[in-house]
């Protein structure tokens, strides 16, 4: 009996249809990820995190990456990139880069701009045109394309929507609930002040634009004065060559 | 015995098989669904790999775009003359386009608007006169627009929308001639909704705090009527 019943699982095992999805990302060269550089892949999974040496990275599903060089460089050409701890990687996008200290950071693609969010980093951008952006803790700035004047376009720093970005860390956060908590109260404490810092910028980024505006009304000033000094020498210069000769 | 006992597991083995079997062929028979639902697996594979090629490729021509505007000189910069044409032309193309101020428009809306409204077609005329406002909120014939909106309602006895036109209108230009004549017209609704002593008391604030003589003479003569009804 004991026969019997063994052979007919034996058999029965057979008749099984068993598929096994490979869940292999998109990638291109194939199969890339982590074996060579430069690598484009899409992130499937839902929460994806990356880790090597001193670069913790974490992606929403659908995002697309380049990475250029081993944790050195990356692309971001698709969704949302949260670096929890990258010291020395650049994040690239098409017309700007930023590039980070210890510390958290993000870098969002939207359709016409890139935004980058600074949780607890020092975060320059550097942007296309060379110019560079310092985003304090607790700020984000949007860059757009290349605008009529040759300069990148970008927003005015301005304080992170806590509410919207709790969403999409929620999202990728993968510790407990209570340690999520503490750390967003970690970092609502921290923040307690971005609106007087932000009044600070503001009234520094229009200091600089009324002075680089007196400066345009100097100049032109003194243009026109040399011009009319040099129209009343010209002048004179007539004069006697048509009077006194 | 002991071939007999067998004799019946060979039996029960083979019936078993053939059962199995049997069963296989009639799923296979009945579902032919399944090859379908492989096939389709596969497509979608292959549209996603097709779809992360397309955003590799759109992102390479978009970087090699930008890299070539930024080196571009900038607009100001470029004369208007023939030689440039073509430069500015590439240049138009490359950059991002709320960086240039929009073609006012405005004007050729708003004068369809009326020709619409002076044939009596009262919806078409509303639609081009939202279209001055929505499109260029910083038009000049915006505070038209609100008023031959509101009259268009009026006239098509659409009362209520109307009256938020003319709300509109007292909020954002309460001293405007246009807004005084807005409220004639909703005196002339409390009216048709007998409220004779409302209307009346919009008919007397229009003639005390508007100065076009036009407005006060209307405003005077809704009130004698109002008087002699």
């Amino acid at each position: 009996m004991r026969t019997f019943f063994k052979i007919l699982f034996f058999i029965l095992s057979f008749q099984m249809e068993v598929r096994v999805r490979a869940s292999v990302p998109v990638a291109l060269p194939k199969n890339c990820f982590g074996r060579m550089t430069p690598c484009s892949f899409k992130v499937t999974e839902e929460k994806w995190f990356y880790s090597s040496g001193s670069v913790k990275l974490h992606a929403t599903s659908g995002s697309i990456f380049t990475e250029i060089e081993k944790n050195k460089e990356w692309k971001l050409i698709e969704g949302a990139l949260w670096v929890e701890n990258a010291p020395s990687l650049r994040v690239k996008s098409v017309t700007s880069e930023a590039e980070g200290s210890s510390g958290q950071y993000w870098v969002i693609a939207e359709k016409s701009r890139t935004i980058y969010r600074n949780i607890s980093a020092r975060l320059v951008i550097t942007l296309k045109d060379q110019k560079k952006v310092e985003v304090p803790k607790g700020f984000e700035i949007w860059v757009g394309a290349v605008n009529s004047e040759s300069e990148v376009e970008h927003g005015m720093i301005e304080p992170i929507n806590l509410k919207s970005h709790l969403r999409s860390w929620g999202g990728l956060y993968s510790g407990k609930k209570e340690q999520f908590l503490s750390e967003v109260q970690d970092i609502k404490d921290q923040w307690a002040d971005r609106v007087e810092q932000s009044g600070e910028i503001y009234k520094k980024v229009t200091e600089r634009n009324l002075a680089a505006i007196e400066d345009k009304k100097r100049m032109a000033l003194e243009k026109r004065s040399q011009q009319e000094q040099e129209r009343l020498r010209i002048r004179e210069e007539f004069r006697r060559k048509v009077f006194e000769y | 015995m002991r071939s007999s006992s067998s004799l019946f597991l060979i039996v029960c083995l083979s019936i078993t098989v053939g059962l199995l079997w049997g069963y296989g062929e009639f799923t296979a028979y009945f579902n032919q669904g399944k090859e379908y639902q492989i096939q389709v697996r596969q497509l979608e594979k292959k549209l996603e790999r097709e779809e992360f090629n397309y955003a590799l490729l759109r992102n390479q021509l978009v970087d090699f775009q930008q890299s070539v505007a930024v080196i571009l000189p900038p607009n100001s910069q470029i004369r208007n003359d023939v030689a440039s044409y073509e430069l500015k032309n590439f240049s138009g193309s490359l950059r991002v386009p709320a960086s240039i101020a929009q073609l006012d428009l405005s004007g050729l809306f708003f004068e369809k608007g009326k020709k619409f409204f002076k044939e009596q077609k009262y919806e078409k005329a509303i639609k081009e006169f939202r279209k001055v406002l929505d499109e260029y909120p910083l038009s000049r014939y915006k505070i038209e627009s609100h008023f031959f909106i509101a009259e268009s309602y009026f006239l098509q006895k659409d009362y209520k929308n109307s009256l938020d036109l003319v709300d509109q209108m007292l909020v954002q230009y309460p001293d405007n001639d246009l807004t005084g004549f807005v409220m004639l017209r909703m005196g002339q609704i409390s009216e048709l909704n007998n409220r004779l002593e409302e209307a009346s008391e919009i008919y007397k604030t229009v003639q005390s705090n508007f100065k076009s003589e036009q407005l006060r003479r209307q405003a005077q003569s809704l009130i004698t009527d109002l008087q002699v009804e």
